[in-house]
């Protein structure tokens, strides 16, 4: 697999980001690692140690910032001073954007220039996509820190239904190529959960399994 | 034909571990080190000194100060296939990591259901007795003890700081090497050949029957050194030297305390929540009948390590304090 999973320590993926490109590097490997946080983490010395190193050694990484101004539930004005992303990334010297994130198409146009920038070797690259959050942080969360009118008016601009418009009025999707997709998405999903509710627990015996590798001590 | 012992040259703590890691360059091409100051420096104990020249700048790298990028860096590089030896300069500095080497480290393998180990080695420097004060003099490798997911070592010999280290690299998971910093100069002959040695066994330095004195690192010369003093009086202890701190090794001490019914232990840590107590409470549970007298434990005394020779001095433990111990354990009313 070449997914190395979330984090749930904000910010704690970037080190590791930084050194999966640097083995990439040193084996010779034309790989680019993508290392995708939000801005929270932009809050933490993980993201300013990470993206100094990535820079210092010339790493083959893309780090992409999802700007989705809320870090749970502390508003991205509430926790910078300087709430530019993009030149804080700039900072250390970094090829850094910063796009609209609600537009899929800007969003893959500036992924491609960033990764083919950093598969030629020229170094990291930070990608802001300024974008917002719909849904509450967690199920837990009753979304005090802001109004549902704000959140109603970011909703215009969803990106999937964006494109979806623009698709449809360029002819490019018809209803029945929306509705096969839908019906295929939620076909998945469905397949998905009926594999995981007919599975079994893991045994308790296996509690301490994958503690250290099997052969190790 | 000479044999091992004639061929045995002198060589010094620091020399070991440095022969160790350029053994481990030349065996494997995966392997690489980094850390603060470990290329033009030097290293700050002097342990890596020659190897940049040897080895070149991408295989000995200079890190910023930045523990939690280079030590985060070292768990990526060994997901992708390294063999990386991240040196963090103190114990101390290793609290600005500590989010890597206990969030991330120690859980990948557990997290990812077996897909991903995390075969990395981190180096640090631990201990007092230098005169360095309350920010770079503290034994906090009982802590990383704790920790299920990483391996915790504690070379205290000159075989065991040349041997351990590519048995480590040879883990599929993380281990971390604890090197005590008034060792770095200590004297011994090796063997020629001396290389790889095991990472999972405590061993017994000294034979004895009276009492047993368990310890680790640089607490095992002062066992040692209390031992041999307490020779000249009769008292005959055997010294276990702990080695791997986790996972511990209990059955060599367990033994030792049946046969001779006392137990002490002596820690550079700071006694409340010890590695001392967690030996302590192995003894009462495997070996509580055996006991002629209660397990003792001799720790750093509980302050911030303190500058002054003479008061650091007196917040470590010190081979006349383990004299004096085992003394009134073996003759008193133990």
């Amino acid at each position: 697999s070449r997914f190395y999973g979330g984090n749930a320590i904000v910010g704690a993926g970037l080190p590791v980001a930084a050194g999966l490109a640097l083995a990439d590097r040193m084996r010779g490997r034309s790989c680019v690692t993508c290392c995708f946080f939000g801005d929270g983490a932009v809050a933490e010395g993980e993201f300013h140690e990470s993206i100094n190193l990535a820079a210092l050694w010339q790493l083959p990484v893309l780090f992409v910032c999802e700007n989705n101004l809320f870090a749970m539930g502390t508003a991205l004005e509430y926790s910078q001073a300087m709430t530019s992303l993009v030149d804080k990334a700039a900072s250390y010297a970094v090829a850094a954007a910063a796009v609209d994130g609600m537009d899929v198409l800007v969003v893959k146009a500036a992924a491609e220039k960033a990764v083919a920038a950093v598969r030629a070797g020229e170094g990291p690259y930070f990608l802001e996509c300024r974008t917002y959050r719909f849904r509450a942080h967690s199920m837990f969360d009753p979304e005090l820190y802001r109004s549902k009118a704000e959140v109603a008016k970011w909703k215009k601009r969803c990106p999937i239904a964006s494109l979806t418009k623009k698709l449809l009025s360029q002819k490019l999707l018809s209803d029945a190529d929306l509705d096969e997709m839908e019906h295929q998405v939620a076909q998945e999903i469905d397949a998905a959960v009926a594999f995981a509710e007919a599975g079994s627990d893991e045994p308790i015996e296996e509690l301490s399994r994958f503690v250290y590798s099997a052969g190790g001590r | 034909m000479m044999s091992d012992t004639e061929k045995a040259r002198k060589i010094t703590y620091r020399e070991a571990i440095r022969e160790a890691i350029r053994d481990a360059m030349h065996r494997d091409d995966r392997v690489f080190l980094m850390g603060e100051d470990v290329g033009r420096y030097g290293g700050c104990f002097a342990v890596t000194k020659g190897l940049l020249e040897e080895f070149g700048r991408e295989r000995i790298r200079d890190t910023p100060l930045s523990e939690s990028a280079f030590v985060g860096a070292g768990i990526g590089a060994a997901l992708g296939g390294m063999r990386p030896i991240v040196e963090i300069m103190t114990i101390n500095f290793s609290l600005l990591a500590a989010d890597q080497i206990i969030n991330n480290a120690a859980t990948y393998l557990h997290m990812s259901g077996g897909q991903f180990n995390v075969p990395l080695v981190i180096r640090s420097a631990t201990g007092g007795g230098r005169q360095l004060a309350a920010q770079h003099s503290h034994s906090l490798e009982g802590w990383y003890a704790h920790i299920p997911g990483i391996k915790v070592l504690s070379p205290a010999t000159i075989e065991d700081a040349r041997g351990m280290l590519w048995t480590a690299l040879e883990d599929p998971d993380p281990v971390l090497i604890f090197e005590n910093t008034g060792l770095y100069n200590l004297e011994g002959t090796l063997a020629a050949d001396a290389g790889a040695v095991d990472i999972d066994q405590a061993r017994i330095r000294r034979a004895g029957r009276d009492i047993t004195i368990i310890s680790y690192s640089a607490s095992l010369h002062k066992s040692l050194a209390a031992a041999e003093l307490l020779a000249g009086e009769g008292i005959e202890a055997e010294v276990v030297d702990l080695r791997t701190l986790r996972p511990l090794d209990e059955a060599p001490f367990l033994e030792s305390v049946a046969k001779t019914h006392r137990a002490l232990i002596v820690d550079e840590g700071w006694r409340s929540g010890s590695l001392a107590a967690e030996v302590s409470a192995r003894i009462m549970e495997g070996a509580f009948y055996e006991l002629d007298c209660p397990v003792a434990r001799l720790c750093s005394a509980e302050v911030p390590m303190p500058y002054a020779r003479h008061l650091e001095e007196a917040a470590l433990p010190q081979v006349e304090g383990i004299v004096n111990l085992v003394r009134n354990m073996v003759r008193g009313n133990g």
